[in-house]
């Protein structure tokens, strides 16, 4: 009997769906392996390698940039205001995108006549059309950047950059210093722009942030900002009128006497205070490219030493009368000459004074009398006192480039005659700072302060960090300053330094002529001479110390010709400028 | 068996279902009603935090042009307080340095008169 035709349809059915399981199987085990082996490439990708691959879409995906910090600026006291002397100052810089230029010969033809660039340095930027980006010229004038910005042409634009500016020119340049680019960042060179670099610099941020396919900024995408540390702005000790009115003093000197150079120093000698450092000649710190003598950036006042001369005579008769072996009144016979291991020290003009007191060996700056007091003091004492005076070590001063001075003559006591020369400032060399800072000592009661130039920090929070005047150590006792102070009163009024006394005021001060000391052999130049004068007022209570040095003055030779004028003239008109009465009725 | 006996009224009746139906649709249409107003509202509030972006955005830029026409202005203002700047001008004005000075000293009466 045959079986219905649904039976024989269910069995083929069977069979049939018996050769599918079979496929499905094979199919499932052969995705199993795919799936497996997808999933150890998985493991190894996301797994084993993941900071690999985590890094290198990182730098696809994320793009950063340095943001840099705002420069610190730098200012001087003007009153009761301040006023700057380093700033930062944008200007634009002209860039094309060559792609986008359409007419280049008359982009070329236009740029070169508004910049007086080459029209083939143009037309060479314009030729790399690869290039989005090419700098025409840097640092344009506001005219020119109105000029370029009329053009209206496409594929030129203005990218503001900042760049140093000092908006009072050479006033104060060598303390000021200048700072340059480079690769970007703005560096100091010289002066306090380079000793206080890194607190006028700041810190820069950094920006990191996500960018598309094309190499775009994803405004709305997660950032990663670090904020810029702006640098921390500078208030100095000088005073701009001070400043200025020294600095114009002493060109006048270097001028009338046809100096090589010429320096001036003002400190208040209570607090160490730099109130104005001068010299000549000077620099614009906005053209510094245009100085070819690198040597001009160097601060004299700092970095040149000297062999002072007769200005040294108060500071070894202070030691005399501190050790307590002269008095001003002590005195001794001069015979003209003093003779010391075959060599004869002699007085200027082979002059002979017979018997003098101190007052006299001052007044009439008498080498063998200050010879006397170093022999009453003794090597050993006056070394030492010479070094409790600043002389041989650098005062810390917050410029840069600062020499601590020769006296190395010193280091042999048994060495009289570098002794007897060192006496009278010959045979040791000082910086005009260092004079400064040991007639303070002369001046204050015999106290050596610290000199500074910098009065406050300025941080970018508004808060301000003064620097408090700082004293190294007692030198002299108050009765030797006062003692010291009147002799110097009396070289102003009856010895050489009459041409810097000033009518109505008590000034004391010292002249030195002193000789300039070859520099490739023994023995010092013929005709070469350097004028300095030193001192302080008013003398009962001195509220500045100047010291000026004239370095070889073709008309005349003596310092109380050259530089006892100049520190009478500055320190007239600080008397008058601080409102300080006169003590003395004024006499012509 | 016939279907002959009344059928007991369980439902509600005609008014009564005609009044549930109006309740529902005063929910549901008071529903949407409160959706589309603070739907409304929503877009009025991202619509104005746009605008007040906007509005801040352009101060802040107005405040940059303004700290950078301030720092030109600085900048101009120690250009013109130079001492060498103003003695070059002196000279051109031929003005003339004053040989003495005179100080006056200060008194509670008048210094002038007619």
């Amino acid at each position: 009997m045959r079986k219905p035709a649904s039976v024989y349809g269910r069995a083929e059915k069977k069979e049939k769906t018996s050769a599918a399981w079979g496929r499905i199987h094979a199919l499932a085990i052969i995705v199993f392996f795919a799936g497996a082996a997808l999933l150890v490439r998985l493991f190894f990708v996301q797994v084993v390698q993941h900071e690999r691959w985590t890094a290198l879409a990182q730098g696809q995906h994320i793009a950063s940039a340095e943001l840099a910090a705002d420069r610190g600026e730098v200012f001087i006291h003007d009153g009761e205001n301040r006023y700057p002397v380093a700033i930062n100052r944008e200007y634009p810089t002209v860039y094309v995108v060559p792609r986008d230029v359409a007419d280049d010969e008359r982009l070329v033809s236009e740029l070169s006549s508004i910049l007086g660039v080459d029209q083939g340095f143009v037309r060479e930027k314009l030729a790399k059309t690869d290039d989005p980006f090419e700098i025409i010229k840097k640092r344009l004038t506001e005219e020119e950047a109105k000029k370029v910005l009329n053009l209206e042409i496409k594929g030129v634009g203005l990218l503001p950059e900042k760049y140093r500016y000092y908006p009072a020119g050479e006033l104060a340049a060598h303390v000021v210093g200048f700072a340059s680019k480079e690769d970007g960042v703005t560096r100091g060179r010289y002066g306090v722009e380079s000793s206080q670099n890194e607190r006028l610099s700041g810190t820069a941020g950094k920006l990191h942030q996500e960018k598309d396919a094309a190499g775009r900024w994803i405004p709305l995408s997660d950032r990663d900002v670090i904020v810029p540390k702006n640098g921390d702005d500078l208030l100095l000790t000088i005073d701009r009128v001070i400043q200025f009115e020294t600095e114009r003093v002493l060109k006048e000197a270097v001028e009338n006497h046809e100096a090589d150079r010429a320096t001036a120093i003002v400190m208040d000698p209570k607090t160490g205070a730099v109130l104005a450092m001068a010299s000549q000649p000077q620099f614009d710190p906005n053209a510094y490219s245009a100085v070819e003598d690198y040597s001009l950036f160097l601060n004299p006042a700092v970095s040149l030493t000297y062999e002072p001369g007769s200005v040294m005579k108060p500071i070894t008769m202070a030691i005399g009368i501190e050790a307590g072996k002269v008095s001003p009144n002590t005195e001794y016979v001069d015979a003209g000459v003093v003779s010391i291991g075959g060599y004869n020290i002699r007085n200027s003009e082979d002059k002979v004074y017979g018997r003098s007191s101190m007052y006299k060996v001052l007044n009439e700056s008498i080498n063998t009398g200050v010879i006397f007091v170093e022999q009453q003091v003794g090597n050993k004492a006056f070394k030492d006192y010479f070094e409790r005076f600043g002389f041989g070590e650098q005062t810390g001063i917050e410029v840069p480039a600062e020499l601590s001075g020769n006296t190395r003559n010193l280091d042999n006591l048994r060495s009289d005659i570098q002794y007897y020369t060192a006496s009278f400032g010959q045979g040791i060399t000082v910086t005009p700072l260092q004079l400064a800072s040991a007639y303070s000592v002369l001046a204050n009661g015999g106290k050596l302060m610290r000199p500074h130039i910098l009065d406050a920090i300025i941080r970018t929070d508004g808060t301000e960090e003064r620097i408090a005047p700082e004293e190294i150590r007692r030198v002299l006792s108050e009765e030797t300053s006062k003692s010291i102070s009147k002799m110097l009163r009396d070289v102003v009024v009856n010895g050489h330094g009459k041409r810097a006394d000033v009518p109505g005021y008590q000034v004391g001060g010292k002249t030195g002529t002193a000789q300039v000391a070859k520099s490739d052999s023994k023995g010092y130049e013929d005709g070469l001479t350097i004028g300095s004068f030193a001192g302080y007022a008013p003398v009962d209570n001195p509220r500045f110390v100047i010291v000026v040095k004239i370095d070889n003055p073709k008309d005349v030779q003596w310092a109380e010709s050259t530089a006892a004028p100049v520190f009478g003239r500055i320190m007239g008109f600080l008397l008058e400028y601080a409102k300080i009465e006169p003590t003395e009725e004024r006499k012509k | 068996m016939t279907c002959s006996q009344p059928r007991l009224k369980l439902a509600r009746s005609k008014p009564a279902q005609a009044d549930l139906r109006g309740s529902a649709h005063v929910f549901v249409l008071g529903v949407l009603l409160a959706v589309f107003v603070a739907g409304g509202g929503y877009v009025y509030s991202v619509n104005q935090n746009a605008v007040h972006g906007y509005q801040i955005r352009s101060l802040e830029k107005e405040i940059s042009v303004l700290k950078q026409e301030n720092a030109k202005l600085k900048i101009r203002e120690a250009d013109l307080l130079s001492l060498y700047r103003i003695e070059s001008i002196g000279g051109e004005l031929e003005m003339q340095k004053p040989e003495s000075v005179l100080y006056l000293e200060e008194r509670d009466a008048a210094v002038a008169l007619k």
